[in-house]
């Protein structure tokens, strides 16, 4: 790996100082004067029609400036962030303050007040006639012909199917040795973002629209806004100020729509912020799955078939097919095998929609893979490690990680289970997981930069990226540095706001460093031959006879010839004769494609006989990220991955209530994600393996290990007590549970 | 129902401001004071993200009637480097450790690894996780947010 | 959410802001509980009385054998105090595994016995200890034990508008008594108990004198388990009565099904493990006095 002088290094974030010091602006912190309050009234019932909606009540509440409802919303369906459904040809199910909810907590209408409180009062005088409907929760029961249709213009619940056949899945059943087959079942998850979903909308007297949104895809959102509201994009401004987390939550046009119809009836600024319970219940949540997994192997451990059922939970709306299409592309290209068939279904229940949620169909499909690897493994006596090698496919870095992982835990050690006292037993498992650089040939996937050059030498980037505290404003600026030989301090960035930053697809799949890296770099590198060609002249030699670095430019041959940046710029503004130009740098580029970044997670866990409770006591997390341009953000984002899936393998659930389907634990104070306290200890081995399409070798990093956490507990758990768990989360009691019945 | 004028110190300043009877600090804080570092995430006292130091103890704001702040001495994220005229030791750390990303849960969080290190300048791991657990943070997974805390510690210690 | 806000200095006065707003007035400590409900519109309070500048209540006191713990104090201060971590250990323990560390530095040990939550950590500490409430009112001031305090769940038998708990007392351990606190929960930090259980026992020579057993969440208020006390009264000390006593402890619980924090079947054999592993610590702890 070549050594740089700025990528590479652990950096700290730009922004950091204005974080710390709480002078951070995120959408809750903005006040524009008149503004006004947003509320959203929301369906009591998991499936009903809405007959009736009455508001004349909440208008005439001293204070209200607007109300929607289906009395005078668009009829228009919401589209949705990556246009699968022109992509994918499946119809848009969702239209804002519908005839019909179809879950607990769908919209049926919106106030717009002078204060949050007048607004949540005018909520209470709209009366709305509700016809109830049956209603339908299980996956099972909901695909089957005849169950209580959710979206009238289907003939089942099913969203839309998903098959994929390669090879022959019978013969390689035939050809086996020997058959696994299992059912695993996945649960759904919140993201939990710590800042609630916010946004401002305001139009000005000419009718243009500024909206400050907490989203992760600003280009794309505004594209979504234009079509909806019926306005030309160019009459929209999109601005993406400080952003508290969102991990897919804020993928989607939840708010921004309503915020903006609001706005535009009241004729004032709207701000909708929804409360922590319509966080957890009125977005989105990650899709549980049911899968039913079977395979075919050779007495050596080699895979000769895969065949899958899965049944995934869209809830009430679908906003990604891709979710179920990663989740196939896991189970059926992990390992290498000549016959697979996938069978799912995206299944339309009366719940919470779900939707994006970092990690992406991964971590479903590699609890269910990495599981039964493990069975197959005990069963035929085969080192779990082992087994993996032999059915990885060619070109992957992952033996290196399973190398260096299993020296660092101790693998070979690991045989015995350790008695620990009152009856603790303890385990080490392993799971591989892997992560895409982008969505390259699934979804849109290209991003834009300039590189502005100041007159001082100093450049400004300029970039479509959407940081969500991931760091990105940090690292997009430490590639242009390096292109450019400058320090970190020289880039500064622009992002965040569709008024001045070109596209992005957004920030999804593990894309931005990768994709706006590469756009950085190549917008720098245009800068750059700008320079190059400029000195040239000056110096009357070839570009190719200079190099630049540390804000200058040398002649090879000749070092008493040097011009800085600032020289340049200067030169081309005296020259009063013509020919002048700007220098600015520009790039356009589209996802090339490759760019996995696969790895190993490794865990030891204690088990307590007695009780069922599981701690991890260690993890071990081995990822090959390709370059990492700066290993500070890397590691984060890797150990913020470990604490969500950790919450996922064993305390993490939205629990439902089983007559309405309504989420029951939708607060911080029984949603059981991981504390400081419950937090493992955790360590994160970096391999480099240079990707050669990504910006400086680097891969899509961010997501992968989420999908190494669950299946890796599952197996350390089987280690140390002999029981293999199959529905996630793996709670005490289940565990007990498991135990009783060996 | 009315306001009423009452005086408490935030900061290090002495703060007279009109409050509802039964307003919360949190609101008090953001939006008559203007303090925006003091962030909204629950409203309950559930996630620790409003935390301020009253009285030198850690406590969530959004849960304490600012009643209970009259006469009384406040800080919030923005009195540390404002007091100090530079940042913090801990503020430091956060930012060389990488102990923030989104930023959202780092005011509280600062402020609670404050109120530890100012009761006890030489904390254990374990004793850092605890004093922390009272914050959640959704991005970090804690962990260079730790290193961070244990780093001013041995810092201060010198 | 309320129209007044008042800080009485002493406990008479307190007592006739209440008598005249005649019910519409309510004590607060901490807060913690009660500003959660009167958020949530459970409750509607005109006028909070703030106890917090009563000197009578704000302190840890040692009175002979007695220990009494102010109507102000908090459970930080409960957990990180000498004389209770030496003479009240399972207090302490209680006090430091309450929600979270601002909540400790808020909420207070007399607060967690009023908000009458079957499952309060101290509240079944205090249980353990054989507590008692002094309480303050109109016609002058009752000693009561704390089981006789709860009407429901979430039901004080106090009534926070007409009356104070101005401390609760209990006697602090000897040297042949140890105590433990065990709880099992999803997380290590806010998170509501799935089961609480708080042992004191008293020994003699190499036999129980003793044995106070405490489980929660099985009943409406911390709940004894007198069958297993009674398995272990002048029982020699060994695995096989401790076995025992666990057993009676678990079969007596009548824990319910939760959706949130485990079933009842799941929590009532916990309550086995838990009995056994706290009378184990408590156990030993008497022994290294």
């Amino acid at each position: 790996m070549e050594e740089y002088s700025v990528v590479g290094k652990r950096l700290p974030l730009k922004d950091a100082a204005e974080k710390v010091t709480g002078r951070a602006v995120f959408n809750s912190d903005i006040k524009l004067p008149d503004m006004l309050y947003a509320k959203i009234l929301r369906s009591p019932y998991p499936h009903a029609r809405v007959v009736r909606v009455d508001t004349s009540e909440a208008e005439r509440l001293p204070g209200v400036k607007a109300v929607l409802s289906k009395n005078n919303a668009p009829r228009n369906k919401v589209p949705v962030i990556f246009g699968e459904q022109k992509l994918f040809n499946i119809p848009l199910d969702k239209v804002a303050f519908d005839d019909k909810v179809r879950f607990v907590g769908d919209e049926v209408a919106a106030v717009a007040a002078t204060s949050g409180k007048i607004a949540e009062e005018a909520l209470k005088l709209i009366k709305v006639d509700y016809e109830e409907l049956p209603a339908i929760f299980d996956v099972e029961e909901a695909i089957k012909p005849g169950a209580p249709l959710i979206h009238q213009d289907k003939e089942r619940n099913i969203a839309f199917p998903m098959m994929i056949r390669i090879g022959d899945v019978e013969a390689g059943f035939n050809d086996a040795d020997y058959i696994f087959e299992e059912t695993f079942k996945t649960q759904a998850q919140q993201h939990v973002p710590l800042e609630k979903h916010c946004c401002v909308a305001s139009f000005d007297s000419a009718g243009n629209l500024t909206t400050w949104v907490s989203h992760h895809a600003p280009s794309a959102l505004h594209e979504l806004l234009a079509e909806y509201l019926g306005m030309p994009a160019s009459k929209i401004r999109v601005i993406k100020p400080y952003l508290g987390g969102s991990f897919g939550s804020k993928l989607d046009m939840h708010i921004e729509h309503i915020a903006a119809l609001l706005a535009r009836m009241a004729g004032k600024p709207i701000k909708i912020t929804l409360s922590r319970e319509e966080v957890f219940t009125a977005t989105v949540t990650r899709h549980a799955d049911t899968i039913r997994l079977r395979m075919g192997v050779n007495r050596d451990g080699t895979l000769t078939a895969i065949q899958s059922y899965v049944l995934s939970r869209e809830g009430a709306y679908s906003y990604k097919k891709s979710v179920l299409g990663v989740t196939a592309g896991a189970i059926i290209r992990f390992y290498r095998c000549p016959n697979t068939k996938f069978e799912g279904y995206a299944v339309y229940t009366n719940h919470t929609p779900a939707g994006p949620m970092r990690g992406y169909g991964n971590p479903q499909a590699m609890f269910a893979l990495e599981s039964m690897m493990d069975m197959i493994a005990d069963k035929l006596g085969i080192d779990p490690i082992e087994i993996r090698l032999k059915n990885l496919v060619q070109y992957s870095s992952l033996p290196e990680c399973l190398a260096l992982g299993a020296k660092k835990i101790g693998w070979t050690e690991r045989k015995e289970p350790t008695k620990v006292k009152n009856a603790k037993k303890r385990g080490v498992g392993i799971a591989c997981f892997t992560n895409h650089s982008g969505a390259a040939g699934k979804q849109r996937d290209y991003s834009a930069a300039f590189v502005k050059l100041n007159a001082d030498g100093t450049t400004q980037l300029i970039t479509g990226a959407t940081d969500l505290g991931t760091g990105c404003n940090t690292t997009l600026a430490q590639i242009v540095a390096e292109e450019l030989g400058l320090t970190l301090d020289n880039v500064a960035v622009t992002a965040g706001d569709t008024s001045s930053v070109p596209y992005d697809s957004g920030a999804f799949a593990s894309r931005t460093l990768y994709m706006c890296g590469l756009a950085a770099k190549a917008a720098a590198a245009d800068v750059k031959k700008q320079l190059l060609l400029r000195a040239a002249e000056s110096f009357g030699v070839e570009a190719k006879d200079l190099e630049i670095t540390g804000g200058s430019i040398y002649s090879k041959t000749d070092p008493r010839k040097v011009m800085t940046f600032s020289d340049i710029t200067r030169e081309a503004a005296e020259n009063l004769s013509g020919g002048a130009l700007a220098f600015l740098g520009k790039a356009s580029c589209a996802n090339p494609g490759h760019g996995d970044s696969l790895g190993a997670l490794f865990t030891e866990v204690e088990v307590d006989t007695e009780t069922g409770q599981v701690e991890v006591v260690k993890i071990l997390a081995v990822q090959d990220v390709g370059k990492a341009i700066n290993p500070m953000v890397v590691e984060g984002q890797i150990e913020g991955a470990i604490q969500q899936m950790t919450g996922y393998a064993l305390t993490e659930d939205v629990i439902l209530d089983p007559k309405t389907g309504k989420m029951l634990n939708g607060n911080f104070a029984n949603y059981m994600l991981l504390t400081s306290a419950d937090m493992p200890n955790v360590e994160v081995s970096l391999v480099e393996v240079a990707e050669p399409m990504g910006p400086f070798g680097a891969r899509g990093m961010a997501e992968g290990s989420t999908g190494g956490v669950a299946p890796a507990v599952a197996n350390a758990i089987y280690n140390a007590v002999g029981v293999r768990l199959t529905e996630l989360p793996m709670t005490s009691e289940k565990v007990y549970k498991s135990l009783l019945s060996r | 129902m009315g306001k009423r004028l009452v005086t408490m110190t935030v900061n290090g300043e002495t703060a007279e401001v009109a409050v509802e009877p039964s307003a919360m600090l949190i609101d008090v804080l953001r939006d008559e004071l203007g303090l925006i570092g003091v962030k909204d995430a629950c409203g309950r006292g559930e996630c620790g993200t409003c935390t301020v130091i009253l009285d030198g103890k850690a406590v969530n704001s959004c849960i304490i009637p600012v009643m209970k702040a009259v006469g009384k001495e406040v800080w919030t994220i923005e009195g540390l480097d404002r007091q100090l005229g530079k940042l913090h030791p801990i503020q430091e750390a956060f930012i060389e450790y990488g102990a923030i990303q989104c930023g959202f849960c780092t005011p509280g969080m600062v402020l609670s690894a404050k109120a530890l290190l100012d009761e006890n300048a030489n904390p254990t791991e374990q004793e850092v996780r605890v004093a922390l657990s009272g914050n959640i943070c959704r991005c970090t997974g804690y962990v260079k947010i730790i290193n961070a805390v244990l780093a001013v510690a041995q810092r201060m210690k010198k | 959410m309320w129209e007044e806000y008042l800080f009485p200095r002493s406990i008479q006065e307190a007592l006739e802001i209440l008598k005249s707003y005649k019910g519409q007035a309510r004590i607060i400590a901490g807060g913690t509980d009660l500003i959660l409900e009167l958020k949530d519109r459970t409750r509607t309070v005109k006028c909070l009385v703030d106890i917090r500048e009563i000197d009578a209540l704000k302190n840890i006191e040692q009175d002979g054998e007695e220990i009494k713990i102010g109507a102000g104090v908090t459970h930080s201060q409960v957990a990180s105090s000498m004389l209770i971590q030496r003479q009240a250990t399972v207090l302490a323990e209680a006090a430091s595994v309450v929600g979270s560390p601002q909540i400790r530095n808020q909420g207070t040990v007399v607060g967690n016995v009023v908000s009458a939550q079957p499952a309060a950590d101290t509240a079944v500490a205090l249980f353990a200890l054989e507590a008692e409430a002094e309480i303050a009112s109109g016609s002058g001031k009752n000693l009561v034990p704390l089981e006789k305090l709860y009407a429901g769940v979430g039901i004080s038998k106090v009534d926070s508008t007409a009356e104070i708990v101005t401390c609760v007392r209990f006697k602090g351990l000897r040297g042949s008594q140890g105590s433990a606190f065990w709880r099992l929960a999803q997380r290590k930090a806010l998170a509501l108990p799935m089961l609480n259980v708080a042992v004191v026992v008293t020994l003699r020579d190499n036999q129980f004198e003793e044995a106070r057993i405490v489980v929660a969440p099985v009943a409406p208020l911390p709940f004894r388990s007198k069958r297993a006390e009674d398995t272990l009264r002048g029982v020699p000390i060994s695995p096989e009565a401790i076995k025992l006593a666990a057993e009676a402890a678990a079969d007596e619980a009548n824990p319910r099904d939760s959706a949130l924090r485990g079933s009842a079947e799941y929590r009532k054999k916990m309550v086995k493990v838990l009995v056994k592993r706290a009378l184990e610590q408590a156990i030993e702890r008497a022994r290294q006095k």
